[in-house]
């Protein structure tokens, strides 16, 4: 037998198993259903972390005879594994007892029992028998409430039976738990064995490096589509001025899909960084990454305030300045760290929402060179970075239980344009990356990396 | 404007087909989709022509005549009328074309061996024939008409394909379908189960009156090919045997079958005469050169009344019969299933919703259309012999209070653990078969196993067409929409027309 800890996943018919094992094993193709009766056959999923199986669970369709059970069991003189494994004998070839015979199949092998149920109904008789029967059958056993909506008038009647029935209690929303409330129920797990305790230990870290893993490669991604994007820029020979203008405007075009086709691209490594292989990518109309990088929307609810931004642009300007005052030995008085931070931040403030600025060149040989692009617009890369981060904060936060694609900025308002909620020294840190991008400067750029990756690290936690 | 609508209650009850009442469960199918307020608002203009107490064939066929706005006026009756006459139409001229070519074929003849008397009789008469009397035996001996159609190899056939397919479909889906749509699925499967359970009689009846028919084209197809192969063209009929069998033997047997026809046609003219016989004995070392003409044609008219008398006419007789039978098993329909009573309360809204029928269903039929729950006047209580009450439901006072109040019965139970384990234990608590029994569960609980496991048990207790309602509470919240459609569906795969499901008032 296998070293990975085994859970099998139990309880009456729709009250949310399969949710609870497509979010702990970050298995979007497991299918859920709000009709009973969906699970008919165990299914065993691995909860994975850096390519290597860490714990394993199983999905089992719903108990359909506890009542019967229970009475069959009162009758078995057998516990444990060895217990559930007469159970199925004694009752297979019944049809009727087909999927009741199905979710032992786990607890055959001696798996532990994560009982699953939806706290916010009241409490039956039925739901009593399967807690006996469990606790008939004596492997280690946890009982995880699964909400399904916010009533918690039942709650106290389902604690207090819990507490005669399991060694341990967690609620668990498999529809809105985040990693860190996977972590936290995986460790309410650990204490149910104590033998079990060094591999769900193993298995925490596992999981917990793997997740970091994610995000030092998110920060990565980032990096480069910063580069990509501020030095991106696009050309185009024409004949001779008269189409011109109609070349423009397609120019622009191609340079605005362009910019979205790489911010696209960064969205689905993401996705895939965190097995999101459903969650579209198309966001509602109605969400802030649903709107163009460039509207009016964007431009108002992400990046930086006015203020902010001249002070920020003034502050890396005077940086600049102060690098000249310094080589003339102080001997200027101050004046270039001044006319830097001013013209910077004028500079800032002036600058409207661009796309890029379009130049027209004639060729010596004939024609007209159009060029845009890179944007020099010192929001943009705010902009950009914030909606990289507000996707990220969905995309990692997406229980993989949740299968309505409806993804908005409202499901993590905190995340809500992350950069104006930066001090002024990480403001001016990211200017100055900016800044060291759009003039390639790498020594610097390298100089810098480190803090802003250590920065953009502590947004994605 | 259909006539009927202008004033439904005068019209005189037309006869049930099975065509109608297949236009009338297509009526009560496409009802279930709707809620009950559309429902009502819709029938209301009818009811109120309605004569509350006309029969409820009579109400039913009114409101069937009367112009659906959801099928847009159209009257799927007369259709699938024609549809059904066109489709036995060709299977009788099927049947006949068939019994023509293999006339055709037993009637064979080169010109060197003549048609074998042996094998049409065996192939056309003689299976002919033992139908007969095992017909009439089965008759003799009482068993009823219906389960005697059960012992036939095609009734059997039948059922066993059906159960196989209808095995099949319920594997392959549990593969391929989600929950809802399989649950859908058995749902409709198990609906049309109860209600080809609950036409049961008709049904067997019309379907033995097409097989007669069918057999009765068949019998002309065989007579006609006697007729055309003895009018038009030369045929030598003979027989011939390896065994040590006599003219003798054979013309005795032949006078016996001959009987039914022989006051008619008698010797030589209705059947052969033993010279005749030993005339035309066919010993293939000798040829039919040395045979007589006159004795080798005296064969055909033996087999031409035998085919009438031993093969079209107990088809004519148990085509006539079973024509009649489908009639009266159709008049007899007394729709006191749970969706035709809903139907009925609909219509005739002055009486009382749950007097209509002592033995009436208080909620629908495992329907989308959802009764609104029971408001519990002191009039109008819920009946029932026996009630079982959920553990959980009976363990809060408040509530059981507020069902008793909505539930008339002297006999209440708490339905607990030993019961569910072993629902035969159901038959100590009933005080005979007829009483009506009502269980009131948790909505919130999807029906398990066990529970329908009780509800099958409790059928086999009681007659098949008494009530049994399944009354779901939903404690102190209102019910979920969501939960009623799991029960409904899950309480139609039961296949029972006289299980009810529905709300009882928080």
């Amino acid at each position: 037998m296998s070293d990975t800890p085994l859970f099998a996943i139990i309880g009456h018919p729709n009250e949310g198993k399969s949710s609870v094992v497509a979010t702990l094993t970050e298995n979007e193709s497991i299918s859920i259903s709000a009709t009973p009766g969906e699970t008919t056959r165990c299914a065993y999923y691995d909860a994975q972390a850096d390519g290597e199986t860490v714990l394993r669970f199983v999905d089992t369709p719903g108990f359909q005879n506890p009542t019967r059970i229970l009475a069959w069991l009162e009758t078995c003189e057998l516990t444990g594994a060895a217990a559930a494994q007469a159970l199925i004998d004694h009752h297979s070839g019944q049809a009727t007892f087909h999927h009741d015979c199905e979710l032992m199949k786990p607890l055959a092998q001696g798996a532990g029992i994560l009982y699953v149920v939806d706290a916010s109904r009241p409490l039956s008789q039925v739901d009593i028998d399967e807690m006996e029967i469990l606790r008939r059958i004596g492997l280690p056993r946890a009982a995880i409430i699964n909400p399904k909506t916010a009533n918690e008038r039942n709650l106290a009647n389902w604690k207090t039976s819990f507490r005669q029935h399991f060694n341990a209690i967690r609620v668990f929303n498999a529809h809105n738990a985040s990693f860190t409330e996977r972590i936290s129920l995986l460790d309410t797990i650990k204490t149910i064995e104590q033998d079990w305790s060094p591999a769900l230990e193993n298995a925490i870290s596992a999981l917990q490096h793997d997740w970091k893993r994610r995000q030092e490669r998110c920060v990565a991604l980032i990096c480069e589509l910063l580069e990509d994007a501020l030095r991106y820029s696009k050309s185009k020979l024409i004949a001779n001025e008269s189409e011109s203008e109609h070349q423009q405007e397609i120019l622009k075009a191609a340079y605005a899909q362009g910019l979205a086709k790489r911010e696209r691209r960064i969205w689905h490594d993401m996705q895939n960084l965190y097995r999101h292989k459903r969650l579209k990518v198309d966001i509602p109309e109605n969400s802030l990454l649903g709107e163009d990088l460039f509207s009016d929307r964007t431009w108002q609810a992400l990046g930086l305030t006015q203020s902010q931004l001249a002070w920020t642009a003034a502050a890396v300007g005077a940086g600049i300045g102060v690098g000249l005052d310094t080589v003339f030995g102080g001997l200027t008085f101050g004046i270039f760290t001044a006319t830097g931070a001013a013209v910077a931040g004028g500079s800032a403030l002036i600058k409207g929402r661009e796309l890029a600025s379009l130049k027209i060149n004639r060729i010596p040989i004939g024609g007209l060179k159009l060029s845009i692009g890179p944007n020099r617009n010192e929001q943009f890369p705010f902009i950009l970075l914030d909606r990289i981060l507000l996707f990220h904060s969905i995309a990692s936060n997406w229980a993989h239980a949740r299968q309505d694609n409806n993804a908005s900025p409202e499901d993590n308002a905190a995340k809500h344009g992350a950069t104006s909620k930066w001090s002024d020294p990480q403001r001016k840190l990211a200017a100055s990356v900016f800044s060291a991008i759009k003039t390639n400067k790498r020594e610097k750029l390298d100089r810098l990396y480190p803090e802003f990756r250590t920065l953009l690290l502590t947004n994605l936690s | 404007m259909n006539p009927a609508a202008k004033n439904p209650s005068s019209q005189a009850d037309q006869p049930w087909t099975l065509s109608r009442l297949a236009a009338y469960e297509h009526r009560l199918y496409a009802d279930e989709s709707l809620d009950d307020d559309t429902l009502e608002e819709r029938d209301r203009p009818l009811a109120k022509t309605l004569d509350p107490a006309s029969s409820p064939s009579r109400i039913i066929q009114s409101w069937l005549d009367h112009p659906s706005p959801s099928s847009n006026g159209s009257n799927l009756g007369p259709t699938l009328h024609s549809a059904a006459r066109l489709g036995t139409q060709l299977l009788y001229l099927a049947y006949a074309l068939l019994g023509l070519g293999l006339g055709f074929q037993l009637l064979k003849y080169n010109g060197s061996e003549p048609v074998n008397v042996s094998a049409f009789f065996g192939l056309v008469i003689l299976l002919q024939l033992l139908f007969v009397i095992v017909t009439v035996l089965l008759a003799l001996i009482g068993i009823p008409q219906p389960k005697a159609l059960e012992l036939s190899p095609g009734v059997r056939i039948t059922r066993t394909l059906t159960e196989l397919v209808t095995g099949l479909v319920a594997r392959l889906s549990s593969f391929s379908l989600d929950a809802q749509k399989r649950s859908e699925l058995n749902a409709f499967l198990g609906r049309a189960k109860g209600r080809l359970w609950l036409y049961q009689n008709p049904i067997r009846w019309q379907s033995c009156a097409i097989a007669s028919k069918s057999g009765i084209a068949f019998n002309l197809g065989i007579c006609l090919a006697i007729l055309a192969a003895v009018t038009f063209s030369d045929r030598a009929f003979g027989w011939q045997t390896a065994l040590d069998v006599s003219a003798e033997s054979i013309h005795s047997i032949v006078s016996l079958l001959a009987l039914p026809w022989a006051w008619l046609f008698g010797e030589g003219q209705g059947y052969p005469s033993l010279s005749q016989i030993s005339g035309s004995q066919i010993v293939l070392k000798d040829g039919i050169r040395s045979l007589h003409t006159a004795d080798l044609t005296s064969w055909w008219t033996f087999l031409l009344m035998g085919t009438i008398t031993y093969g079209l006419l107990p088809r004519v007789l148990l085509a006539l019969l079973s024509t009649r039978l489908t009639a009266q098993s159709l008049q007899r329909l007394d729709f006191s299933d749970a969706a035709s009573q809903r139907l009925l309360r609909r219509l005739t809204p002055t009486q009382d919703a749950f007097t209509l029928n002592t033995e009436a269903p208080t909620t629908a039929y495992a329907s989308k259309a959802r009764p609104q729950p029971t408001q519990a006047p002191n009039a109008n209580k819920l009946t029932a012999a026996v009630a079982w009450i959920a553990p959980s439901l009976w363990a809060d006072q408040d509530i059981m209070s507020r069902i008793s109040q909505q539930i008339d019965t002297r006999n209440i139970n708490k339905l607990d653990n030993i019961l569910v384990a072993d629902p035969q234990a159901l038959s100590k608590s009933l005080p005979d078969p007829s009483s009506r029994l009502a269980f009131v569960l948790e909505s919130w609980l999807p029906p398990l196993e066990e529970t329908k496991q009780l509800l099958r048990e409790a059928r086999s207790q009681v007659d098949p067409k008494t009530s049994i309602d399944v009354y779901l509470h939903s404690g102190d919240e209102e019910i979920r929409s969501s939960d009623l459609d799991v029960w409904c569906n899950a309480i139609q795969q039961l296949g029972d027309p006289y299980l009810n499901v529905g709300p009882i008032s928080s």
